[in-house]
């Protein structure tokens, strides 16, 4: 296992432990995934040093939009990370809904209570055999859901709540494209009146928004206006969401805006405006 | 003129909004605060909570999206993972405990509430409030809500609408960083800048200065039992320092922010007046009183128009009269 560090350097403050019962929102666009952010996170949590350092922590990864091979093929080119033995290990587990939203076409809401429910058992199991052990929560993508039009996104929120509870944090990744967003930016401006939105549009944009209402700070990143260039991926936006008024550390987050640069091997550099990424 | 009433607003805005804070007098029964992802409300409920716990004020608060508890909440309930009817039960059997207890009973996300309840909102909300009860609700304005397309309630207005008109006061909360940016923007007769999701970038949710830590900007809307509104505009300051129990936030009016002072203009405007003078040349309130007081002579002889060249003398000691020249 290797144990390079692969955190930038200007990201290192955000990819430090979260303070207890917190919520980190990574959003992204249809060009720009945030998918190198959850493995980032995935590896800060379970690397070495990590665990050496003191208790023990435990991710779920739970993903609606990427399977486990993905994700352990990500990871270990990223990282350097076993996913595998981390899981034989009972350090890592995984909840697939890559396929469960599909499952009961018919009864919308049996998809969303079955994934929570998978998801609680998950949680038991960790809680008896690692009672100790800190869990963090990643979700990927769950509004799949909304665009499935499986549920809506204030029982999705309420869904969420009682297992944000069990777990020390939650990190949870969303699509902010601008045609999901509309709604939002309409309802904000009182105009929602005049214009009528999908519910698919409005669901998901009113989840996203409930999301960075209670998150402590949001990554977003987003592709250059300018458009696709070879030696920047794209801009990284780290915001204080409304949840970072919770708390004593309120104020710790200090916003940040950079380019980024996804190497072929995986490796992510962070530069300032400006700067050269090599 | 404007600077005395500007004085006079100063003193009376500011007693008014820590009137409203400090629960006095239930000067309003359903308190609403608007915000948004570009400034959260959350300071305001903070400083709301921290005031009632010194004011003696039992706190009730309803979670819809908090999960840990504020230190200054006297009773929590957690409102997810329940029935409707489970946690209402729950408010009315704390609400009914010690019945001359005044109250506070604290909503987190009027949105979540409103799409379990949708029509029966009001009626909820309004069965909450007593003449001991008042009600903070928070409600987050970017949430949109799906149009409703039933015939039933095609005419019935928007929730925010209802919670608008049935509020005695709304709480508005404005970044700080952004009122100053559109205020530097129009000093310079630039177009004022827009921020967080109106601005339309793709992928961008919240704009940079978005939650700021240096104070919040709040628009009020304080109704009055008369039907007369006040409206106003104040800064929110967290004070600095260690965080002890009953600290409180400064609140001033935005005007009298120092980045929001016309800095310029009053610099040259005092410089004006001291143009190359030791003399005061200006008047104190009292000498403009006196000098007005003045009774100038001869003032009636304005009244008495129309007789012509008429000479009024008034005959002094040492005027002997004579009968053939002088007539009165």
């Amino acid at each position: 296992m290797s144990t390079r560090n692969r955190i930038p350097q200007l990201l290192e403050p955000y990819f430090r432990l979260p303070p207890e019962l917190s919520l980190i929102l990574l959003t992204g666009t249809l060009g720009c995934t945030p998918t190198w952010l959850t493995s980032l996170y995935v590896s800060s949590i379970l690397s070495p040093q990590q665990q050496q350092q003191g208790e023990a922590y435990t991710v779920l990864l739970v993903s609606w939009m990427r399977d486990l091979k993905f994700w352990k093929t990500q990871i270990r080119r990223t990282t350097g990370l076993d996913l595998s033995k981390l899981a034989s290990e009972q350090r890592f587990h995984f909840v697939d809904c890559t396929s469960t939203t599909l499952q009961h076409p018919s009864t919308s809401k049996d998809i969303l209570e079955s994934t929570v429910q998978q998801m609680q058992s998950v949680l038991s199991k960790i809680e008896s055999h690692q009672p100790k052990s800190r869990t963090i929560l990643i979700l990927d993508n769950p509004d799949i859901l909304l665009a499935t039009a499986s549920t809506t996104a204030s029982n999705l929120h309420q869904a969420l709540l009682p297992l944000r509870s069990r777990v020390h944090a939650t990190i949870v990744s969303l699509t902010a494209d601008s045609p999901f967003l509309a709604a939002a930016a309409a309802a904000a401006t009182e105009e929602a009146s005049k214009s009528r939105f999908s519910p698919v549009e409005v669901q998901t944009s009113a989840f996203v928004v409930l999301m960075a209402h209670a998150a402590s700070f949001v990554v977003g990143v987003r592709e250059l206006l300018t458009g696709a260039a070879r030696d920047v991926s794209g801009v990284v936006r780290i915001t204080r969401g409304g949840g970072a008024y919770e708390g004593d550390e309120a104020g710790d987050v200090k916003e940040v805006e950079a380019l980024y640069l996804v190497q072929r091997d995986g490796g992510v550099k962070v530069f300032g405006r400006g700067q050269m990424g090599g | 003129m404007a600077p005395t009433s500007l004085q006079h607003r100063r003193t009376h805005n500011i007693l008014l909004i820590s009137k409203l804070l400090n629960q006095r007098d239930a000067s309003s029964p359903f308190t609403l605060i608007l915000d948004s992802l570009e400034q959260s409300g959350r300071p305001l409920l903070a400083e709301f909570l921290s005031r009632a716990k010194a004011a003696k004020v039992q706190t009730i608060f309803v979670s819809l999206e908090t999960l840990r508890p504020s230190r200054h909440v006297d009773v929590f309930i957690r409102a997810w993972g329940k029935t409707p009817a489970e946690w209402r039960k729950e408010v009315v059997d704390a609400l009914k405990a010690e019945p001359t207890q005044r109250k506070l009973l604290i909503i987190d996300c009027l949105n979540s509430l409103a799409a379990i309840e949708a029509a029966s909102l009001p009626a909820l909300l309004s069965s909450f409030i007593t003449p001991s009860t008042s009600l903070l609700a928070v409600y987050h304005q970017d949430v949109p809500t799906l149009a409703s397309n039933t015939h039933d309630d095609a005419y019935s207005p928007s929730t925010i609408t209802l919670l608008k008109y049935l509020a005695t006061t709304i709480f508005t909360a404005h970044s700080l960083h952004h009122v100053l940016a559109r205020k530097a923007a129009r000093d310079r007769s630039h177009a004022e800048p827009v921020f967080g999701l109106q601005e339309g970038v793709e992928g961008g949710i919240q704009s940079l200065g978005a939650n700021g830590v240096d104070g919040v900007v709040l628009e009020m809307e304080h109704r009055r039992k008369s039907g007369r509104g006040v409206r106003e505009w104040y800064c929110m300051t967290p004070t600095s320092g260690d965080p002890s129990e009953h600290s409180r936030a400064t609140l001033s009016l935005l005007e009298d922010h120092s980045s929001y002072l016309p800095v310029d203009n009053t610099a040259a405007a005092d410089s004006d007046s001291r143009t190359e003078s030791t003399f005061e040349l200006g008047l104190t309130e009292k000498q403009r009183r006196d000098r007005e007081g003045v009774v100038l002579p001869y003032f009636d002889a304005q009244k008495g128009g129309g007789d012509g060249g008429r000479i009024l003398y008034d005959m002094g000691s040492e005027d002997d009269f004579d009968e053939e020249e002088d007539e009165i």
